[in-house]
């Protein structure tokens, strides 16, 4: 259990204190736009530069397995929070478009705490990322309107909306970037990016635990279906990736980042698409479950689990 | 100094809408609005601002009786049932009333 006390997890654990404690620490709203814009454009440029030395051929199948994977949770999510839950469509669609979607920075958070462990990890792993973000959405707007019959979606706003929304556009613009530029200019750029990585991200942290606590404090307002939900669906779904991840032949660390992306839910492309594409869905209900519950639950103690599991089943299939 | 009687059409509603609203105004053909960021309590709880999705935007726009009317009711249609809107309607006096008359007719 080292991650809870590594220094960017810790950093969340006081903004979570802070808030819940109703300090008066407030960070100026510019600067969680910049750290998030930062964050978002390094993630990418890192996973290009990586990306870059993998062939077609090499990730092809994994990539395509994590297309599945991205399909399949939200239809998960959504048969448990309609059945179990009893929820209205609208609002088990949208909440479970945000648990098909991931969370970049718990990505970026996995990332660290596998490079401190000294795992490897596939070089493509950015691109998972990215391909998880979008077709949740997509599903989820599919089962909120339940077979078409609903009132006009407007696809294309809605496409505009996630394609030239800040997190793809950010992330795809940065695997660009760092796949197609030259070594020598990366180098340039690699003390801002890639060094002062860790610090910005524990920054960003610090008031994503201030964000986070007052969402948890609406945890009551929720329910206690969703508050279980929060924390057993990122299980189910850790699991399913790990299936996938052994289908697909990813080594141990893969294996963990890609169970952490199925884990995570989104709360930036997700919140933004929903809005507009499924209004009637109660914002409250997707953003508590998602930031306020598996967030938290996923930097804290959901990491070192997946990462436990994952090595668990390589070691029983040798 | 001659003032003339217009009426101000003030929109707070979520940031995600301001798009919307926007491109409402401008089919409207106001000749012109003003917008700055917003936080405040409602019906849809606390608003603060500091998070993507707790962002409102206060928008205010200066017209005819009609266009106005016209146009809360459009905002009210589309967006009034599942979205923080609140609209009001102020009678003002403005000072240089062809400021506020730029592409009225036009429409």
């Amino acid at each position: 259990m080292g991650n809870l006390l590594d220094p960017a997890v810790l950093c969340f654990v006081a903004g979570l204190v802070a808030g819940l404690s109703r300090s008066e620490l407030r960070l100026p709203r510019a600067l969680y736009e910049t750290l998030s814009v930062y964050l978002l454009l390094a993630i990418g440029l890192k996973g290009g530069v990586e990306l870059s030395r993998s062939s077609l051929l090499q990730i092809a199948l994994p990539l395509a397995g994590t297309l599945v994977l991205g399909l399949s949770i939200p239809v998960v999510a959504f048969l448990i929070l309609r059945r179990l839950g009893r929820l209205s469509r609208p609002d088990s669609a949208a909440i479970a478009a945000h648990y098909g979607s991931v969370s970049a920075v718990t990505f970026a958070i996995v990332l660290e705490y596998l490079r401190q462990s000294g795992a490897v990890v596939e070089s493509y792993s950015a691109v998972m990322l990215v391909i998880l973000e979008i077709p949740a959405i997509g599903v989820g707007i599919l089962l909120a309107k339940g077979g078409g019959s609903g009132p006009d979606v407007g696809w294309r706003k809605i496409a505009r909306e996630l394609f030239l929304g800040k997190s793809v556009f950010l992330l795809l613009g940065g695997l660009v970037i760092g796949a197609v530029a030259t070594p020598a200019g990366m180098e340039t750029i690699t003390p801002l990016f890639f060094d002062l990585f860790k610090g910005a991200l524990a920054l960003f942290l610090l008031e994503m635990g201030l964000v986070a606590s007052q969402r948890l404090a609406e945890v009551r307002s929720v329910g206690f279906f969703l508050l279980a939900f929060g924390l057993a669906m990122p299980l189910i779904s850790a699991g399913m990736g790990i299936g996938v991840a052994l289908l697909v032949g990813l080594s141990p660390g893969g294996t963990t980042v890609l169970a952490t992306l199925a884990a995570s839910a989104s709360y930036i492309a997700a919140p933004a698409a929903m809005r507009i594409a499924v209004p009637e869905a109660n914002p409250a209900l997707y953003l508590t479950a998602s930031l306020g519950i598996t967030f938290p639950f996923n930097v804290i103690l959901g990491i070192p689990l997946y990462d436990w599991a994952s090595r668990l089943v390589h070691q029983l299939g040798g | 100094m001659s003032t003339t009687p217009r009426k101000m059409l003030t929109i707070v509603v979520e940031s995600v809408l301001e798009r919307a609203v926007v491109e409402a105004l401008q089919r409207a053909r106001v000749s012109g609005f003003t917008t700055v960021e917003a936080r405040g309590f409602g019906e849809h709880g606390l608003r603060q601002g500091d998070w993507d999705e707790s962002r409102s935007v206060r928008i205010e726009t200066i017209c005819t009786p009609e266009t106005a009317a016209k146009l809360a009711h459009g905002l009210l249609d589309r967006f009034g049932k599942d979205y923080a809107l609140v609209l009001w309607l102020q009678d003002v006096e403005v000072v240089r009333a062809g400021k506020f008359e730029a592409a009225a007719d036009d429409g």
